[in-house]
């Protein structure tokens, strides 16, 4: 991914972009909601897989969230599978770098 | 009657309600006041290996079966007992088997069953998000 | 430059560790608190609203590195329940791909255990050679994990004769190079004074916590399920159960990559034997009844009960994972152990390897909490850096 410009942080306010991937449970909604908010805008959230796109499989089990994440962060780019391939993924990060450098 | 039928009889006698063996299965019913009895016998006498426990919500009353491996001849040993669903209670195997004590704590989470003797039962899957009251794997009446 | 911070169930968005809490005394490990339930998804109680087929789909993503053990386990306690005979093929194919996944898992354990360690050179090779497992799995299965194969009475899909060329050529590559890591790995005198004598278990630990796979192999334990409960083709094909006596975390790392030879050996001669034949017994109706299927995923056993009322689903599925029985050892295997090394203790029994990310440390005097998982991390890299010195 580095041959990309994308880089790996260990913290959120070092970020420009948001990964998430899998099922958002109960507990891990209001986390991620404060993480997002301790990122230093602006910050894309890209949704990956099936379960962070739409709860997937997992889908009105108990422990999951009943809302998904496009309903708790700003979702800019959803990437749909289960699992996604790994090109999906950075085919979806490229997606988005080119819209924002089309936009600006 | 097969080795490990008569091995079961030996050691549990009268306690063993009902028995049924299929292959490499066998399926055991005792009652719930004599778990701790029974889990040792299988447990160190017959040297079984623990694999876990899995309860049940069957309406009329709960079920536990306690699974057990034979592993020098490819069986298990699966131990049913009933709960009365007013009084859910049994006692905790974990200080014969330091590797129940995560599952009984699971049991407790999701079915409200209580452990007696149990040194740390408290919820294990992160239940304080949960509605108070809320046993995931109870039915709904 | 563009920045990514990757949030999910491997990386659980959390200030406070959940998984695994250390009290420390100075320096030194006096206790350990472990809880679980950051990725609870309630299958167990999904699986009551899913009809059997669909069950399968779901239980291969508990995991996604045991994603084939779940579904083999599941499929073979229904299949127990219907006592139906699985066609001789479908039982070779299940074999070639179990056998693919534990040497994935098993590289990428390596991987991990090399960051953890610091040489990130074992990390690059283990990941590398974990390539082309991935590979051909993709090519038999049409993706790298969640294949898919797994089915009530057979496999879903058959292997063809031409892709069984390219198999055994590239395993036979991957033999030679796997051959060179692992000497490497195993001839390291850094190694040996990093990973030697510490996260040991006893014999009686094993039995204690009803431990299982490399973690109870590695204490000289000898139980694996495709030798004590044998199903599909284990025991028509040679290999052997591999174990060692020392219980340590070196201990399990010779194993893991001894397993790998073992898991090459059982492919080669699976792919050759395979017979003709269905791979499907096409299964309509599954009956009243119960159903246990007992699988040996690369962390060890995987446990599927399933209770049937005859309509088409189930009444009860219960599971149980091999780690859940692993990661209680930790108490043991953590008490009066450095700092330093806690990351490798707790690596060294295989936890999903997120698990090991939420780690965190409590003063045993002020309860305040002091170092982070990524902290552990650094602290035991920084200690082969040491070593590595010294010597």
């Amino acid at each position: 991914m580095e041959r990309f410009g994308i880089l790996l942080v260990g913290s959120v306010r070092h970020a420009d972009v948001i990964l998430v991937s899998g099922a958002l449970n109960k507990k891990g909604a209001k986390r991620l909601k404060r993480l997002y908010e301790q990122a230093s805008k602006p910050c894309l959230v890209i949704a990956v897989g099936s379960c962070a796109v739409g709860q997937g499989i997992f889908r009105g089990s108990y422990p999951i969230s009943e809302r998904p994440v496009d309903e708790v962060l700003p979702v800019a780019c959803y990437v749909p599978g289960c699992p996604p391939k790994p090109e999906a993924i950075i085919a979806g990060v490229a997606k988005l770098l080119e819209k924002l450098r089309g936009e600006r | 009657m097969s080795e490990w039928e008569e091995r079961l009889r030996q050691g549990l006698g009268e306690r063993i309600i009902k028995l049924s063996e299929l292959g490499r299965r066998i399926y055991i019913e005792v009652l719930s006041r004599d778990i701790k009895e029974v889990a040792r016998y299988i447990f160190q006498d017959l040297g079984a290996r623990f694999i876990t426990v899995s309860g049940m919500d069957k309406e009329r009353e709960f079920e536990l079966i306690y699974h057990f491996g034979l592993d020098s001849d490819g069986a298990v040993i699966s131990v049913r007992v009933k709960l009365d669903k007013n009084r859910l209670e049994i006692d905790s195997i974990s200080g014969i088997i330091k590797g129940a004590e995560f599952i009984e704590r699971e049991i407790y989470e999701l079915l409200g069953v209580g452990f007696k003797g149990h040194p740390n039962l408290r919820p294990l899957l992160g239940a304080e998000n949960w509605r108070e009251g809320f046993y995931p794997l109870r039915r709904n009446r | 430059m563009k920045s990514l911070i990757p949030i999910g169930p491997f990386h659980p968005l959390q200030e406070e560790p959940e998984l695994f809490l250390l009290e420390l005394d100075g320096e030194t490990v006096v206790g350990i608190d472990i809880q679980l339930g950051y990725n609870h998804r309630g299958i167990e109680k999904l699986s009551e609203a899913k009809t059997y087929e669909q069950i399968t789909f779901l239980v291969e993503r508990i995991c996604g590195i045991c994603s084939n053990s779940h579904p083999l386990a599941y499929v073979q306690a229904v299949e127990e329940i219907i006592r139906c005979e699985v066609p001789k093929r479908a039982l070779y194919i299940r074999a070639v791909i179990a056998e693919l996944e534990r040497i994935h898992s098993h590289l990428l354990w390596l991987g991990l255990a090399g960051h953890f360690l610091g040489y990130n050179t074992v990390w690059m090779w283990a990941w590398k050679y974990r390539e082309p497992v991935l590979e051909i799995l993709e090519l038999l299965t049409g993706n790298r994990n969640h294949y898919a194969m797994m089915k009530i009475g057979g496999v879903r899909r058959d292997i063809e004769r031409k892709n069984i060329e390219k198999v055994l050529k590239a395993l036979k590559e991957l033999e030679g190079k796997l051959s060179e890591l692992t000497q490497a790995i195993l001839d390291d005198p850094v190694l040996h004074l990093r990973l030697k004598g510490i996260g040991v278990l006893s014999r009686e630990d094993i039995r204690e916590y009803g431990a299982l796979g490399p973690t109870a192999r590695a204490s000289g334990v000898e139980i694996d399920v495709r030798k004590n409960h044998p199903y599909s083709v284990y025991n028509e094909v040679e290999w052997k159960v591999i174990t060692q006596e020392s219980g340590d975390v070196f201990g399990k790392a010779v194993v893991r990559c001894l397993e790998c030879f073992e898991s090459i050996k059982i492919i080669q001669q699976c792919l050759e034997k395979l017979p003709e034949g269905e791979i499907d017994a096409l299964v309509k109706e599954i009956p009243a009844g119960e159903g246990i299927g007992l699988a040996e995923a690369p962390r060890g056993e995987v446990f599927h009960y399933v209770l049937s009322d005859g309509s088409n689903q189930p009444l009860r599925h219960k599971i149980r994972a091999p780690s859940y029985m692993n990661i209680p050892t930790c108490q043991v295997s953590v008490q009066g152990a450095e700092l330093s090394d806690v990351v490798l203790i707790l690596a060294g029994i295989d936890p999903c390897y997120c698990c090991t990310e939420r780690l965190g440390v409590v003063d045993y005097r002020s309860k305040a909490r002091v170092m982070s998982g990524e902290d552990l991390v650094r602290l035991s890299q920084a200690k082969t850096a040491r070593i590595k010195k010294e010597l």
